[in-house]
């Protein structure tokens, strides 16, 4: 069997959110499911950073260095699209405002036990920045 | 933030994308239900016009 792709890996986690969902895509592989939302879904994307409204990456002229996710990559705002400030933006993670938390994951236990599943480490490779907890009220896709 | 439910009431709704990105106070995540009150009552107007009444039935 051969592996996914990462843009496979992104498009499938994209297709199991539901209609309506707030969702957080945390740095690194899960950026990349902005760019993998059904068009026929409204999904409202966070960037902690301080965006709703996170729509995919923009066409290579169209990069602006001022409208970026939480991982310092270039992004785009949907019509109805917000920016607020980070303590507001993790107001709303702290009050379980978001549904959905989409983490990289190194390894996942096969044995799930929990309905959040098990995760090893998370790192961001760029930085070694780990990132363990978030609260969400949803699961967790990987 | 910290309640179960918010509802907000509104003199206008306006369509998708019209208000600046930069200048919304209260993102709709917190947000559960919008009542849209076009020419709602002011409640110092009320007061005053209470006032008024009061004063006119005791002259």
């Amino acid at each position: 069997m051969t592996g996914w792709t990462l843009d496979q890996m992104a498009a499938r986690a994209a297709a199991d959110i539901p209609e309506g969902a707030f969702v957080n895509l945390r740095i690194g592989l899960p950026e990349r499911v902005a760019d993998h939302i059904p068009p026929d879904r409204e999904i409202i994307l966070h960037s902690e950073n301080g965006i709703l409204g996170m729509g995919p990456r923009p066409a290579a002229e169209d990069e602006d260095m001022e409208l970026i996710n939480a991982g310092k990559k270039p992004v785009t705002l949907v019509a109805g699209g917000a920016f607020f400030h980070h303590a507001d933006s993790f107001a709303m993670i702290r009050g379980a405002h978001i549904d959905i938390c989409v983490l990289g994951a190194f390894e996942v236990a096969c044995k799930v036990t929990s309905p959040t599943g098990r995760a090893a480490a998370m790192a961001c490779p760029r930085s070694g920045v780990r990132w363990t907890s978030l609260r969400a009220r949803g699961r967790y896709a990987c | 933030m910290a309640a179960d439910r918010t509802i907000v009431q509104v003199r206008q709704v306006v369509s998708l994308g019209s208000l600046d990105p930069e200048a919304i106070v209260t993102p709709s995540i917190f947000v559960d239900r919008v009542v849209e009150i076009t020419d709602p009552i002011s409640e110092r107007d009320s007061l005053l016009a209470l006032d008024h009444a009061r004063k006119e039935a005791a002259a």
